[in-house]
């Protein structure tokens, strides 16, 4: 089925390197101390040194460059659009006009440092979801957002559903392809026509898919019964999260150099 | 005695995951940037089955999600304004309960200004002043939603009369 070849599933590449070894948790503190401190420098400075821990990292993590700069594909267009509208639009010293676009050393500057931070923030951000998987991350959530339940955060059921849905997008998955095909045995056409037409010709795969959904959730709500599920309190878990020395050390570098960075740059 | 808040927990969970599922399926590819799917539909068959408190909550978790697998980060509040919020509002869609067409069109809509929000967010902080913010985050945003949002109101329509979809067992 043409629809279902590029299809994958999140950004996760397995591996054993220090970062994919890392605490859930570490990574997503370490993620946001990025980002708030690309917001806080303004020089080329404190965006090279930055750079330079990403780097880093990058090494470190051992994820190939390729996977790496895949997530800057869809930023292209922002990119261009970002760095042209500051190269054309910033008044000052002029360095050369083209009929009536005029180039200035101030737009330049601007339009490169915004280039570099947009560049940052996406190759930054896609490095924790490239070392960490959907289901590890969520462990991750669930544990940092549980000192909020005393506000009315519903950190474990959140967790708990995050965690159904990431399992059972294969399997809906599969069953999506399984019903295309028996639909499309029985002459079945979901690829051409109008808006109308489109529509129409979906239905048959949309009920059936709905109804196994509901039935795929009723059987699993009777089995998580069965087995005495009874919410987050006291639940013990096969896989527990636990900071180790190296996550201590790795928070500390990633805080210190941030607020160094940040003040300083 | 079955436990139904489990029940919904477990529905919204699986529904969330076929959202996620049909976003995957790119039915149409807009010129401008912006693709067409059906990724609103599970979250709507959720507001109309389970109510508008169930609807947003699944909403907000199919946004998480997506930020969890496939995050796009250019500013705090983009975050936002892009992930949990236009989902979570889609199933207020939900708390109308007069026609399920006008609650997909006010989902939508509401969903439609979080992201010309985060657009206007992101320009003012990344582009000079003196752009057109509002115009061009208004005119980015509005053909891909129109398309995907009359696609849904079809097959919602289409769908109307299947009780087995819209009104819970439990």
């Amino acid at each position: 089925m043409a629809m279902f070849k590029n299809i994958t599933i999140g950004q996760y590449i397995p591996g054993s390197s220090i970062i994919h070894r890392l605490d859930p948790r570490t990574k997503i503190l370490s993620t946001m101390f990025l980002i708030i401190s690309l917001f806080l420098v303004d020089s080329f400075w404190g965006y090279g040194l930055i750079g330079l821990g990403i780097i880093l990292v990058i090494r470190a993590s051992e994820i190939p460059w390729k996977f790496v700069l895949r997530g800057l594909k869809p930023l292209f267009v922002i990119l261009l659009l970002t760095v042209s509208l500051h190269l054309f639009m910033t008044e000052g010293e002029p360095i050369f006009q083209i009929w009536f676009l005029k180039v200035t050393r101030e737009g330049v500057i601007r339009g490169l440092m915004m280039g570099f931070r947009l560049i940052l923030l996406v190759v930054g951000t896609s490095l924790l979801t490239l070392t960490t998987s959907p289901i590890n991350l969520t462990d991750g959530i669930e544990s940092l957002l549980k000192p909020g339940k005393k506000i009315g955060i519903p950190a474990h059921e959140l967790a708990m559903m995050m965690t159904i849905a990431l399992r059972f997008i294969p399997t809906l998955l599969e069953e999506t392809e399984k019903i295309m095909k028996a639909q499309m045995a029985r002459g079945a056409d979901f690829q051409s026509g109008g808006i109308i037409q489109r529509a129409k010709s979906l239905i048959p795969l949309l009920v059936p898919l709905f109804v196994n959904a509901f039935r795929r959730a009723d059987d699993l709500a009777v089995a998580m019964e069965a087995r005495g599920y009874r919410g987050g309190e006291g639940r013990t878990k096969f896989r527990e999260l636990h900071f180790s020395k190296i996550d201590v050390i790795a928070i500390a570098i990633v805080a210190v150099s941030s607020v160094v960075v940040s003040i300083l740059f | 005695m079955r436990n139904k808040n489990l029940h919904i927990m477990v529905e919204t969970a699986v529904l969330v995951a076929l959202a996620l599922l049909l976003s995957l399926i790119t039915l149409w590819k807009m010129p401008q940037g912006g693709s067409v799917s059906l990724e609103m539909l599970p979250i709507f068959v959720l507001a109309f089955r389970r109510g508008g408190k169930v609807g947003m909550a699944g909403g907000a978790l199919l946004g998480l999600l997506k930020l969890l697998i496939n995050p796009y980060i250019l500013h705090p509040i983009q975050v936002i304004f892009d992930y949990p919020l236009p989902f979570a509002l889609l199933g207020a869609a939900g708390f109308i309960k007069e026609s399920r067409l006008l609650g997909v069109f006010v989902g939508s809509f509401l969903r439609y200004i979080t992201h010309v929000i985060s657009g206007v967010v992101f320009f003012g902080e990344y582009a000079p002043e003196g752009t057109p913010a509002l115009l061009y985050s208004m005119s980015y945003n509005a053909p891909y939603l129109v398309v995907e949002v009359i696609l849904v109101a079809i097959v919602i329509h289409l769908l109307s009369k299947r009780r087995e979809i819209f009104e819970p067992s439990l």
